[in-house]
């Protein structure tokens, strides 16, 4: 009969001990509900086996900690982590492009090109007047100069990109070394530490914004964390380092042009580019506006660049018409453009108005059979609608517009993508908040569940040791009598 | 992480972002009156846009272009009118003349007045708007006629020449071309051109007309009658002991000495006013003009005279039809008309006929040639008209001093064909305003119009945004209210 009060005491004693790691456990997940990375802990209780007849006595023992992590509501919020970091860098490096590209016809290279054609059409009304000769000369000057500052602009924002290139890569290196001394923490303590994991998932969240990446838990609790699911960026305690690099195209169209930027292994030098331009995530945004956007506009080393050819056309165009014209003291027209033929990528920033050309060189009469005194300078004014760029049927203006229309069209998307991405990212973040975050109310609720289950336990010991001492004394007394 | 409605919930933070980024757009449309204002606002707009807009600025210079051929034509008109006038006083004169009362010194009188009123003529076929000659035709900036009542039909008419080709500096001789050149009767005359090396990337050349194809005449102010002394426009061509004749002349006289523009003569003149001198066939071809050409590195030219030269040609052959032909050899600096080095050492003669060929555009791309050359309305050149006016009115002068009254009515009556000839330009100069009038009408139109389509492309719909703004304000004010309204607490708030 003792026997069962002392286990009994000894059971409800074992009690508070279990609950007061329950209410360890609600401490933690109420004073990390805010914590990022965190996902809320449970302990798990377990029946102890009772049997009176065979001494056992029952109770409540601890079962370890439950996580509420979830590999697939993580893998969603990652997944739309990516998509949201590559909407993000597209719309706001397409952004900064587009605003280089004036299409309200006021300013920029649409207003040049049209003062250019007023210029003609005032010239070839007046082929011998001076201050429509020094209009034409203005006007061209203010075409180059419109088409070198936004082609220098373009330029600049393929430098500014390059340093985003290389900030992106120093912080996915930052996040990568962070994860694989997280690792090595996980290997080293317990694998389910809840801090550690933690600081281990708001690493992975961030690294998502920045790449696309597949993790891979493994049983001693550490991850692998693969680029896009085909390169290791993190295994165990190991981070690979990532650089950017700019080699030479081996196979050229146009060497003059910069090259491309390539992401690399830096201890290697394996080439990465394929396999992150191909994913998701800051960086492949980055690539794919450095490498392909911008280049289709001011030229790389497989692609003239849109503005080159415009200024090619432009310039080709109108030198053609002049050259094969007479002034009116009969000599040969010389060209109004001039530009580094050598460099076809550069002719939008090279592209300038003769040096040599003076107003009275400019030829307006069109030789023939049959000869027009303001002939060229018709057929000049007539360019907006008769001069085409180059390999297309499309008119100056429509080929600029067709560049501006092309940038528009993918900030839009990228803009509209980032939209959506980011409420998806806000579902999928809500949809993981459901499974792994800490309600407040839950954990007062089950505080003051733990905290009446421990007075009960408290108060049995109480009524045990009663009794046990009504028993101590009971016995006291007998053994006096006796 | 938390669980539940919380203020931080990223949800709510994406939506209350989503709805400010549109009411941010939405105010920058209303404050700037323009929906698209970047690429991406509209991709599919950027390429009317910019069409458009194209198309504004060009019917816009048309406009311009319009009101400049308008007023070319109204001075046109006017000259036109101004010469009818002009033509109506010389019927008159004709008609005074023909009377067999006119005695023979009225005669003389309405002979030096049927000179003035050529000279007007001149004066009015030589009418200029905005610096150009208004029927000059392709060379506006070159007046078509001068008057001078020495020579054939008292005028002179415009042209010019250049030259193309490569001089050899290694080639040691002189290089020789020879410029043909017709005068208004369409006779031919030729000018020879001459380079010659000068050492290192220079020449000198010389404009020169063969002795047989040459006499010489100027125009000269007989300040004092019975003075031996004439003054000259220049002396180019003339030289000591050629012949000299012309009205108030003794024949026989030559040319003593030169000094400056005063060329002092064997005998005294007999006449005072403005008469024609004719200089005898020099022994040798006079130099009409000269200079150096000299090249730069690149082979750029310049040349010592840059000015246009005026060469006086006559024909000895037919001394009746000595004239002056205004030509302008053009040589200016750096115009590459001549390149240094290259062989053969040829050069080509380009010589540029009158001709009238520029054309004017309306908004549509329609084209006319607005004007008419001068040579169309007043002379007989070829592509002329059928009756040359200068002639009628140097006939009339001619003969009014003749007594042949038959001959004088006679030429009344070209008089009035010509009179008609004008009258006929005139309507062609009216045609012309009416095609610009209606040119400009319908480019104003066509502005209008590309206007309003570049407002429906462009512009922002201030109503519909104001109605979307309003509805985006009440949506985000819905939204921070809803939210405000949610419990901030949990259930520790009433723990203990």
């Amino acid at each position: 009969m003792s026997s069962g009060l002392f286990a009994a005491l000894a059971t409800a004693a074992n009690s508070l001990d279990v609950l007061e790691q329950a209410m360890g456990v609600v401490q933690n997940n109420v004073t990390n509900a805010s914590t990022p990375g965190y996902a809320a802990q449970s302990l798990n209780f377990e029946a102890r086996s009772f049997s009176p007849s065979e001494n056992l006595w029952g109770g409540v023992a601890s079962a370890g900690l439950a996580d509420s992590r979830n590999a697939f509501a993580e893998e969603a919020v990652w997944n739309h982590n990516e998509q949201l970091g590559a909407a993000t860098a597209s719309a706001t490096n397409l952004s900064a492009l587009q605003s280089l590209f004036n299409v309200s016809g006021t300013s920029g290279i649409p207003a040049a090109l049209s003062t250019l054609y007023s210029a003609f059409s005032a010239w070839s009304n007046n082929p011998n007047d001076g201050p429509s000769q020094t209009q034409v000369l203005n006007a061209a000057q203010g075409l180059a100069q419109a088409l070198n500052s936004t082609a220098n602009n373009v330029d600049q924002l393929r430098s500014q990109t390059d340093q985003q290139l290389q900030s992106t890569v120093t912080q996915i290196n930052a996040l990568a070394t962070q994860i694989a001394q997280l690792n090595n923490a996980i290997r080293q303590g317990d694998r389910n530490d809840p801090g550690l994991q933690a600081q281990l998932y708001n690493d992975l969240e961030q690294l998502s914004n920045l790449m696309s990446i597949t993790v891979q838990t493994e049983p001693d609790g550490t991850v692998t964390v693969m680029i896009a699911g085909q390169a290791p960026l993190v295994t165990g305690g190991t981070a690979t380092t990532l650089d950017v690099e700019f080699p030479s195209d081996p196979t050229p169209t146009y060497p003059a042009a910069p090259p491309d930027a390539h992401i690399v292994v830096k201890s290697n030098g394996q080439d990465l580019n394929s396999i992150v331009s191909s994913s998701a995530g800051q960086i492949a945004a980055l690539l794919q506006f450095r490498n392909v956007t911008i280049p289709s506009v001011i030229g790389g080393p497989q692609v003239q660049g849109s503005i080159n050819q415009l200024a090619q056309s432009i310039a080709d165009q109108v030198n053609a018409l002049l050259t094969s014209g007479q002034t009116s003291s009969g000599a040969p027209g010389v060209p109004l453009f001039t530009y580094n033929s050598s460099l076809p990528t550069s002719i939008a920033r090279t592209l300038a108005l003769n040096p040599a050309i003076t107003a009275s060189q400019l030829a307006p009469i069109d030789p023939g059979p049959p000869a027009v005194a303001n002939g060229i300078a018709d057929q000049l004014a007539q360019l907006s609608s008769t001069g085409t760029v180059s390999g297309t049927s499309m008119t100056y203006t429509d080929f600029y517009s067709s560049i501006a229309q092309s940038i528009g069209n993918q900030q839009a998307s990228a803009s509209a993508a980032q939209q959506t991405e980011s409420q998806l990212l806000s579902q999928a973040q809500n949809a993981r908040a459901q499974l792994e975050g800490v309600s407040l109310n839950e954990q007062a609720a089950q505080l003051v569940q733990f905290q009446q289950s421990y007075e009960a336990a408290a108060q049995m010991i109480s009524v045990i040791s009663n009794t046990t001492q009504y028993l101590i004394t009971m016995m006291q007394q007998i053994q006096s009598v006796a | 992480m938390i669980k539940g409605i919380e203020a931080y919930n990223p949800g709510f933070l994406a939506n209350l972002n989503s709805i400010e980024n549109r009411l941010a757009k939405e105010n920058n449309e209303i404050s700037s009156g323009i929906r698209v204002q970047q690429p991406s606002d509209d991709p599919g707009a950027i390429a009317p846009i910019l069409d458009t807009q194209n198309a504004i600025a060009q019917v816009t210079q048309v406009q311009k272009n319009l009101t400049l051929a308008n007023t070319t034509a109204q001075t046109a008109d006017s000259a036109l009118q101004n010469a009818s006038t002009i033509l109506d006083r010389l019927v008159s004169i004709a008609a005074e003349g023909a009377n067999s009362t006119t005695s023979a010194s009225s005669e003389q009188a309405l002979a030096l007045q049927v000179q003035n009123l050529e000279q007007e003529l001149v004066s009015a076929a030589n009418t200029s708007a905005n610096g150009q000659y208004v029927f000059g035709g392709d060379h506006a900036t070159i007046a078509p006629y001068s008057f001078n009542w020495s020579y054939m039909n008292g005028v002179a008419t415009q042209g010019q020449f250049s030259l193309s080709g490569n001089l050899n500096a290694s080639a040691g001789s002189p290089v020789l071309v020879s410029v043909p050149v017709v005068d208004s009767l369409g006779q031919t005359h030729t000018l020879q051109v001459s380079f010659t090396p000068a050492g290192a990337n220079t020449w000198t050349y010389q404009v020169t007309i063969p002795a047989t194809d040459l006499s010489l005449a100027q125009s000269v102010s007989y300040t004092t009658n019975g003075s031996a002394t004439v003054t000259v426009a220049n002396t180019t061509g003339i030289s000591v002991g050629q012949t000299v004749s012309g009205s108030g002349i003794p024949a026989g006289t030559t040319v003593v000495s030169i000094s400056g523009n005063t060329v002092t003569l064997s005998n005294n003149a007999t006449a005072t006013g403005i008469a024609s001198l004719a200089f005898g066939t020099p022994a040798s071809a006079p130099v009409l003009a000269s200079g150096t050409l000299s090249f730069d590195a690149s082979g750029n030219l310049s040349t010592s005279n840059t000015s246009p030269i005026t060469i006086h040609i006559g024909n000895l052959a037919d001394g009746a039809d000595d004239m002056i032909l205004n030509w302008n050899l053009f040589g200016s600096s750096g115009n590459g008309l001549i390149t240094q080095t290259a062989a053969p050492s040829s050069l080509t003669p380009l010589v540029v006929p009158a001709a009238n060929t520029a054309i004017l555009r309306d908004a549509d791309g329609n084209p006319i040639v607005p004007g008419l050359l001068a040579s169309q309305i007043f002379d007989s050149q070829s592509g002329g008209p059928a009756s040359d006016i200068f002639a009628d009115v140097y006939a009339l002068g001619q003969l009014l001093t003749s007594g042949n009254q038959e001959a004088i009515q006679q030429a009344a009556l070209n008089l009035k064909s010509a009179l008609a000839q004008l009258s006929q330009a005139d309507t062609q100069y009216g045609d012309v305003e009416n095609w610009i009038s209606q040119a400009n009408q319908n480019a104003s139109q066509k502005l209008t119009n590309l206007q309003a389509n570049l407002s429906a492309l462009r512009d922002a719909d201030i109503p519909s945004i104001a109605t979307q703004m309003t509805l985006d304000e009440t949506a985000l004010n819905a939204a921070l209210s809803a939210h405000a309204t949610l419990g901030n607490k949990t259930l520790f708030d009433y723990l203990g």
